[in-house]
């Protein structure tokens, strides 16, 4: 207990050193201080935002959203972030442009984001509980209404958000966003065939739908779908 | 004038252009500044190193009216070696012939041109003052006869050919002599005296940025026919040209060492150095023909004379002096050799700007300048856009100046800013203006200032940094027919918001979704093996309790019947008391378990009611009634045996037919 109370005193310190360096425009030494902190992984959106901040002050731009879409993945209500994600964005050269989902799959997505998947499993644990409540009071007589109705939609719904909690916990425990981190990364058609289709820049954020080895079926913001090698993205 | 007449000069007309290629100019220039009101003047506007030109937008001319009905245009391209570089040189002119409408200082518009990267291009504007009456005559007189146009080329042409022939007089009279007896070194070494290139500039040390006048100037003394070879390629300079003088170019008169020298001034740059460091300006070379002229010892009345080895060199001095052979000595000889002239490499030293006090906003601005900016409009809606000009008007560097940002409040836009440079004055400095004119456009509705943009630059003359600005300027915005504030609401910030500083709260690394913990499956999955539970409990005590009631329902007959044969006994035994007890226990008993009644609550009534409830049929119940009343009346009344034997079947009917019916 006292080692980790050790350990996060001095990430708090590094943390402010790392704050000052940033103020007084040194951002080579800032950003090796946010990185130490950010090497444990913790879960603060403060700090990827920082690091944003430090990469686009270094001209970093894959970094840059790297690290900007972190923290907006940990708080997806972050609007700084956003701003300066975009603004960053504006910055990539040849970006590609995003062609957008349709509404039913925004909204798909805004119902089953990540920082909801506490909040599904718990209302369906709840809508279950309630549910076997009413029909455990039935079945010991405690009420004379018949109550079968009422159970049986408290489990329809007990499911339903059970299948939000799994979706938005799929969407947080799996990485399948990345960030273009080298630039112009040739992206191909085919995992055999090495022939690049396109050049894609830093920066430029992709969604891995597949794994083979050392390649990755990527589905770039336009919508098209190629294949890129490992070394060239980052997992947000 | 008549004294150049020995000295011919051809230049190639495409040398004034030869300019740096990436230069691009555009001047208007009328063929005289002072006309009368019936003289027509001809104005041309030439634009040079404009790539790819789209439109040439013609002036409109107020005070003039255009004789030649369509401007004609004149085309012309050089293309020259620099260095080790091919520049290429273009220059379009758009020439009008116009004529004044009334006198007085009458203005000739700016004309502009748009190339297809949509810069736009001005030239200069010109003040033509127009007096009553004519003075094309005059101006005859003043200029050269043989210069309708005003083209140096063509009047430089023509002097030659006079020259050419005036040459050829004291040639055919006395044909070469003696050239080949004349060695070749001896004609180096006195060509290399009389006929040089010389660059001279006002300033060896200059601060970045600031102007070196470079003149290069052929220095003459014998008959020549020189075309240039090279200009100097002048690496890390930005170069200006000086208006040269217009039409023939008159030769000056320079002693050097005690010798008269033509001189003419093939070119004059401001430069201006882009790097510090030490600078050299290449030389500039000529080629061409020089004609010598040698003594003829022979006939020579000065020869003799002049054998002495001192005398010699004083001799060749003299006799190279055109002024002293044209007139004196009829008896020399004439060769026209190859010549390559080649001037010094001028060294420049190039000092930084005082890096102490240098202003933020210094942007490579060296010279003397003053600004203002002004907006079109200040009352705007999210529809317009408005236009601020920003102009630096003075001499310097004018062209490497950078253009200022504007730091504009969020919600007004600029894009990048359309920059002009005219250059004006061409006569000791290079001076002009710059205009940069941004196109704001306000986004959202409200009111703004638009800051004031500061600029500074670098005066030479002092030696110090003066920082101007112009002033701000307020905006008011209002909304717009096409304003759509979800548009504007993505609108991108102008810088990333800054960093936050707030501790860190959360230091733990991403917790796993709780969907994905046994705890969370657990609470699940307990209540439920609980629920489950509880109903098999409740299932097994409520089939309990029924097999319960199925025993002694089955009990029932048997016990029954035990009763009975204990009764048959009392009965052969002939123990009266006994037997009716048994009976009655036998009957009793039987409806307790079988109609599962617990004896302590069980009474007459209550067990025909449950009979009743049970269909029990009316004439088994009175059997029953009678049978339990003779029992009890039989334990105090004598009975016979035969009523005994009665009681004891109608027992064992009743239980049998229960057992049926219930």
């Amino acid at each position: 207990m006292t080692n980790v109370a050790f350990a996060g005193n001095r990430k708090s310190n590094l943390w402010q050193e790392a704050n000052n360096l940033f103020k007084q425009n040194n951002y080579d030494q800032a950003a090796i201080l946010y990185e130490q902190i950010a090497s444990s992984k913790p879960n603060d959106a403060s700090l990827y935002f920082n690091l944003g901040n430090v990469y686009y002050k270094l001209n970093k731009i894959g970094e840059a959203v790297l690290n900007y879409q972190r923290a907006i993945r940990i708080q997806p209500s972050f609007q700084e972030a956003k701003d300066n994600l975009e603004l960053t964005m504006s910055r990539i050269p040849n970006r590609i442009p995003s062609s957008g989902d349709i509404f039913f799959i925004l909204w798909w997505k805004g119902i089953t984001k990540a920082t909801f998947s506490g909040f599904w499993a718990a209302l369906s644990l709840l809508f279950f509980l309630s549910s076997l409540g009413i029909v455990t009071m039935q079945r010991l007589g405690k009420i004379n209404f018949n109550s079968s109705k009422i159970s049986l939609t408290g489990f329809l719904f007990c499911c339903l958000f059970l299948l939000f909690a799994f979706t938005s916990a799929h969407r947080k425990s799996e990485h399948n966003t990345a960030v273009v981190m080298k630039h112009d990364a040739p992206v191909s058609l085919d995992v055999s065939n090495g022939k690049s289709i396109s050049y894609i820049p830093e920066g430029t954020t992709v969604i891995i739908e597949d794994e083979q080895k050392d390649n990755l079926q990527i589905v770039l913001p336009d919508g098209r779908k190629g294949w890129i090698n490992k070394v060239q993205v980052e997992r947000i | 004038m008549q004294r150049i007449g020995l000295v011919i000069l051809s230049v190639l007309l495409g040398f004034s252009f030869l300019t740096q290629a990436q230069t691009a100019v555009f001047s208007a220039n009328a063929s005289a500044n002072r006309i009368g009101d019936k003289d027509q003047v001809q104005v041309d506007y030439t634009i040079q190193n404009v790539q790819n030109m789209r439109s040439f937008i013609q002036p409109s001319f107020k005070d003039f009216d255009v004789v030649a009905g369509s401007p004609f245009s004149q085309q012309s391209s050089n293309i020259s070696v620099i260095g080790n570089k091919v520049v290429q040189t273009q220059s379009i002119t758009y020439s009008y012939i116009l004529q004044p409408k009334h006198t007085g200082a009458l203005v000739v518009p700016p004309a502009q041109v748009k190339d297809a990267d949509g810069h736009t291009y001005q030239s200069n504007g010109l003040n033509i003052e127009v007096v009553s009456g004519s003075l094309a005559r005059q101006r005859q007189q003043t200029q050269q006869p043989l210069d309708p146009f005003d083209d140096p080329f063509v009047s430089m042409m023509r002097q030659r050919q006079a020259m050419m022939q005036r040459q050829m007089q004291p040639q055919s009279a006395q044909p070469n002599q003696k050239q080949q007896s004349i060695p070749e070194e001896e004609i180096k070494t006195d060509v290399g005296k009389d006929l040089f290139i010389r660059v001279t500039v006002d300033k060896n040390k200059v601060h970045i940025g600031e102007q070196i006048t470079a003149s290069y100037k052929l220095y003459a003394r014998i008959p020549m026919n020189v075309n240039i070879s090279k200009l100097p390629s002048l690496n890390g300079f930005w170069t200006q040209d000086f208006e040269r003088p217009k039409g023939n170019i008159a030769p000056t008169e320079e002693i050097e060492n005690g010798k008269k020298y033509q001189v003419f001034l093939l070119k004059k740059s401001a430069l201006f150095a882009q790097q510090e460091g030490t600078l050299f300006l290449d030389p500039a070379e000529a080629e061409g023909t020089a004609r010598i002229i040698s003594k003829t010892r022979q006939r020579n009345p000065f020869a003799d004379m002049f054998d002495d080895p001192v005398f010699q060199q004083l001799g060749s001095l003299m006799m190279s002096d055109p002024f002293f052979n044209d007139d004196a000595f009829s008896s020399l000889a004439y060769r026209d050799v190859p010549v390559k002239l080649k001037s010094e490499a001028i060294k420049i030293n190039v000092l930084p700007l005082s890096n102490t006090k240098k202003p933020k906003d210094f942007g490579n601005a060296v010279g003397q300048f003053t600004i203002s900016g002004k907006v079109d409009k200040t009352n705007v809606t999210t529809d317009d856009a408005i236009t601020y000009t920003f102009n630096i008007t003075g001499s310097g560097n004018l062209k490497l100046i950078e253009a200022p940002n504007l730091n504009l409040p969020n919600g007004l836009n600029t894009y990048d800013p359309q920059i002009i440079d005219t250059i004006t004055g061409r006569t000791t400095t290079i001076s002009g203006s710059k205009i940069i004119t941004y196109s704001i456009t306000p986004n959202i509705p409200g009111d703004y200032e638009i800051p004031a943009i500061p600029f500074s630059y670098y005066n030479p003359q002092t030696s110090s940094y003066v920082s101007l600005a112009t002033t701000p300027v307020k905006i008011h915005v209002e909304k717009g027919k096409h304003y759509n504030q979800a548009v504007t609401k993505k609108q991108i910030i102008a810088d990333i918001h800054p960093i936050v500083t707030k501790p860190l709260v959360q230091l733990n690394p991403e917790s796993k979704p709780l969907f994905y913990t046994i705890g969370y499956w657990t609470s699940y999955v307990l209540p439920l093996f609980a629920f489950i539970g509880l109903t098999f409990y409740k299932k097994r005590e409520d089939e309990l309790s029924k097999d319960a009631v199925k025993m002694r329902n089955r009990r029932a007959n048997k016990v029954a019947l035990k009763r009975l044969k204990t009764a048959e006994k009392s009965l052969q035994q002939q123990a009266k008391q006994a037997f009716y007890e048994e009976i009655s226990k036998a009957l009793w008993l039987y409806l307790s378990d079988k109609l599962n009644i617990p004896l302590a609550s069980l009474s007459k009534e209550k067990a025909f009611d449950v009979l009743k409830l049970k269909n029990v049929p009316l004439d088994l119940q009175q059997k029953l009634t009678q049978t339990i009343a003779a029992c009890e009346t039989a334990l105090y009344a004598p009975t016979s045996s035969s009523e005994m034997k009665h009681t004891f079947t109608e027992a064992v009917d009743i239980i049998s037919k229960l057992e049926e019916t219930v």
